[in-house]
């Protein structure tokens, strides 16, 4: 149902105001590319890529509205060097975003966790630094084990001949 | 304890097994007396005690100074260290005798004539035994193999040594008067003078005739003769004597000491030619018929109680059966043994009780024969000679454990007590053992540290040597002596718990009123071995405190100790360097509680021990924290797969936005 309520409004559009269509039809090839490879469900790179995409056509769209919205201009405007370097521009800087954003996400995340598990293995080293091995040991302070070099003789009284 | 003077040389390689003792080995030894003009160094013999004796001390400060001809002398006495080794001994040091009259008491040996016996033997001895006499004390060793010519002439006899062993430990049956022959060797009386008498009269008789007065018989069966039918009967009885000699062995045979010749009789026999008065000797009063025990069969109140103390298990039966109480009531001639015999033993009953049945043999025994010693079980003794025979059975270990826990019984019961009553005035030995035994009641069965049997035998005996296996070869009677023994201990003994034996801290409670049960407790039953060793060194601190002596090895012994369990007890590092570095310096300075400067300070350990368990928790929970982390990391990349397109989209969003709002401010495309 969504998809066809989504042709409708296309459909609309394109009748009735047919310049921006065109306009949009090619401006928005990126977004279009870029939603049929997203495989994300949310669709987070049709989102990001899409919104410069929209921004890259502003300056293209906005003459057409306020100059005068017919095909001759709309035509003239996507035979403008400038208007495809505007909108790929802004649609690549949307890629840049998209496909850079992770790993920064990733090692923003990784270092964070890295400075956490090395201030607690300091923490650690001091503790034994001061404390001994033994406090990683599963025997409890005071147990009754020593080293064998300690450990008690047996006592017995020698017995004498008569 | 009194060290033995430098100048007497003992040859430890030297033995003169023919004068060893029970309880003392003979050896050559020199007397290098350094003083000007004391000339050449002199032979002389050295008696060395074997551990498990009480040390004849109180008898040799009777000996002290002791001039009179007719006894070899005694040169002096004291612990000798012993060369190269750690051990100590107790030595006397004696004058050299001649040859031995008898060489043994078993062979035959020349007999002499009365003349000889009076002139060579009785004349020259006498002065000696009237300065014993005069002294209160007693010889307790004279028998015909400690007799010696006093020189190479063999014109002469004189007295061997006293105290070469505990008070006639060492003389058979058949020297002793009855009351002492039927005691443990181990533990009969010292200071009886009438016993030497006694003995003298029995070694006479054997010079007379060449030898003992056993024959053929078992010591045990002339015993029970002697009882029967006396002493001088049993012994003299059948045998060929001058009227002279049956005279002066009748004298001295008298079984009872109130009728037996003293000195002035015999000095009438022997110098004044004189005959003395003939004593009266009252006859063993004989029952009209024997009664059987066992193997044995007994004539008279006094030989039934001697052959019941032989049969304890079977005594019981027969101590409670018809035919007893008939032997009594119809055969047994002594009217007031009877009442007392029947006033014990009426309506008592065979029992498999041991404690019932032991009470009543006991007692009947007391009625039977009150003047003899004090028997229970396997247990004969009187009460002078009861220290050392406590000591000689704890000695023996294991193998006398059954004993030992007769002792104990006898003891925690108070069974000795009606005997002692029977026994009239006591006299100073007697009595002080006797107070001491009220004293250990309740203390010799108690299992506590310090306490027990073992605690009883050095509150009996201040002259008994400690039997700690720690110190047993150092002869330790006082604290003095223990500072020393342990100063002198190699360092492998020094280990765990290695002052905490029965012996040591029962040796250690007697001597020392600071060393409290509570002290004990605490050395003993800390449950970290650290804290024990700190307790247990405070001991010994006590007794420093006492004894007053620098003890430097053994500070350095105990330093190194208390270093390595330091070391694995103490956790924090800061107390360790402290406790440890105390202990370096402390060590050489042979003061015990120097040692314990920072140990001691209050709740150290007790803080060491909790920070170490907080350090702990903590440490587990980061353990925890860092294997969580670990964790988390490894799962980042996957959480970045994840996170990063949302931020992506919109970090992409917002820029979306903030282009076109910031176009349309800038008026782009109008």
């Amino acid at each position: 149902m969504k998809p066809l309520i989504w042709l409708f409004g296309i459909g609309v559009i394109a009748v009735l105001f047919r310049p921006t269509a065109v306009i949009l039809g090619v401006g928005l090839l990126p977004t279009l590319l870029t939603f049929l490879f997203d495989r994300t469900p949310e669709k987070f790179g049709v989102l990001c890529i899409g919104s410069l995409n929209l921004a890259g056509l502003y300056p293209v769209l906005m003459p057409l509205w306020t100059r005068g919205h017919t095909m001759e201009n709309a035509m003239k405007a996507l035979g403008d060097p400038n208007t495809g370097a505007v909108i790929l521009g802004a649609a690549g800087v949307g890629c840049v975003i998209y496909f850079a954003t992770p790993p920064i996400v990733s090692m923003v995340v990784r270092s964070r966790i890295t400075r956490e598990i090395g201030e607690i293995e300091k923490r650690q080293g001091e503790l034994v630094a001061y404390w001994g091995e033994a406090l990683s040991e599963d025997a409890g302070f005071g147990n009754a084990t020593t080293a064998p070099a300690l450990k008690h003789k047996p006592v017995k009284i020698p017995t004498r001949g008569r | 304890m009194l060290e033995l003077s430098p100048r007497y040389q003992i040859q430890r390689d030297a033995r003169l097994a023919a004068l060893d003792t029970s309880a003392a080995r003979a050896y050559k030894a020199m007397d290098v007396d350094p003083t000007p003009g004391a000339g050449a160094a002199r032979p002389v013999i050295a008696y060395l005690y074997q551990p498990g004796n009480v040390l004849p001390l109180e008898q040799l400060r009777a000996f002290d100074r002791f001039q009179a001809p007719g006894m070899v002398k005694i040169a002096d006495y004291g612990v000798a260290a012993r060369d190269g080794e750690g051990g100590r001994d107790f030595a006397l040091i004696v004058q050299p005798m001649g040859e031995m009259v008898a060489p043994s008491l078993v062979q035959q040996f020349d007999a002499m004539s009365d003349e000889t016996i009076a002139t060579r033997v009785v004349r020259p001895i006498l002065p000696a035994l009237k300065e014993i006499e005069s002294r209160r004390t007693a010889h307790r060793a004279i028998r015909p193999t400690n007799l010696f010519y006093a020189d190479a002439s063999r014109t002469n006899v004189i007295l061997g040594p006293p105290a070469t062993s505990p008070p006639g430990q060492d003389q058979p049956a058949y020297l002793e008067p009855l009351e002492s022959a039927m005691t443990d060797p181990l533990a009969r009386a010292g200071h009886v003078f009438y016993d030497d008498l006694f003995a003298l009269g029995v070694t006479l008789l054997m010079l007379a005739t060449g030898r003992n007065p056993l024959r053929d018989m078992k010591p045990e069966a002339m015993t029970a003769k002697r009882l029967e039918v006396g002493s001088f009967e049993a012994m003299v009885g059948g045998l060929r004597l001058t009227t002279t000699m049956t005279e002066l062995v009748r004298g001295l045979l008298v079984d009872s000491r109130r009728e037996r010749w003293g000195l002035a009789e015999v000095a009438q026999w022997a110098v004044d030619g004189r005959r003395p008065n003939p004593p009266r000797v009252t006859q063993p009063k004989v029952a009209g018929r024997p009664i059987k025990i066992g193997s044995d069969e007994a004539s008279s109140a006094r030989s039934l109680a001697f052959h019941i103390s032989r049969h304890w298990d079977h005594a019981g039966k027969l101590l409670t059966s018809e035919e007893f109480q008939t032997w009594i009531r119809r055969s047994l001639a002594e009217e007031a043994v009877v009442d007392r015999v029947t006033k014990v033993t009426r309506g008592s009953s065979e029992t498999t009780v041991r404690e019932r049945s032991d009470r009543l043999v006991l007692n009947s025994l007391l009625a039977l024969d009150p003047a003899g010693p004090m028997r229970y079980r396997d247990l004969s003794f009187q009460l002078e000679g009861l220290p050392n025979l406590v000591g000689n059975v704890l000695a023996e270990g294991e193998s006398e454990r059954d004993r030992a826990a007769d002792l104990s019984t006898l003891i925690a019961n108070g069974l000795w007590s009606g005997w002692a009553i029977m026994q009239g005035t006591l006299g100073n030995e007697a009595a002080r053992v006797r107070s001491m035994l009220e004293r250990q009641r309740t203390v010799v069965t108690t299992r506590d540290p310090g306490a027990g049997i073992e605690r009883c035998l050095y509150e009996l005996s201040p002259a008994m040597p400690c039997l700690s296996p720690l110190v047993i070869e150092s002869c330790v009677v006082d604290l003095n002596d223990l500072m020393i023994a342990l100063d002198r201990l190699p360092k492998e003994s020094f280990v765990e718990d290695f002052l905490t034996d029965r012996h040591i801290l029962a040796f250690l409670a007697s001597r020392s009123s600071k060393i409290t049960d509570q002290v004990l407790r605490q050395a003993v039953g800390r449950r970290s071995a650290l804290q024990r060793l700190v307790q247990q060194i405070k001991m010994l601190a006590l007794v420093q405190s006492t004894a007053k002596i620098l003890v430097p090895n053994l500070t350095t012994n105990l330093a190194n100790l208390l270093k390595a369990t330091a070391d694995q007890e103490i956790r924090g590092s800061e107390l360790k360097e402290l406790v440890l570095k105390d202990l370096e310096a402390a060590a050489p300075l042979g003061k015990i509680d120097a040692l314990l400067k920072t140990l001691e300070e209050s709740g150290a350990l007790e803080a060491d021990r909790r920070g170490f368990e907080a350090a702990r928790a903590e440490y587990m929970e980061g353990k925890k924290k860092l294997s969580e982390l670990k964790d988390e990391l490894t799962k980042a990349e996957r959480r970045a797969t994840g996170l990063g397109p949302q931020i992506a989209g919109m970090i992409g969003m917002a820029s979306g936005l903030a282009a076109i709002a910031m176009m349309a401010l800038m008026g782009v495309g109008f």
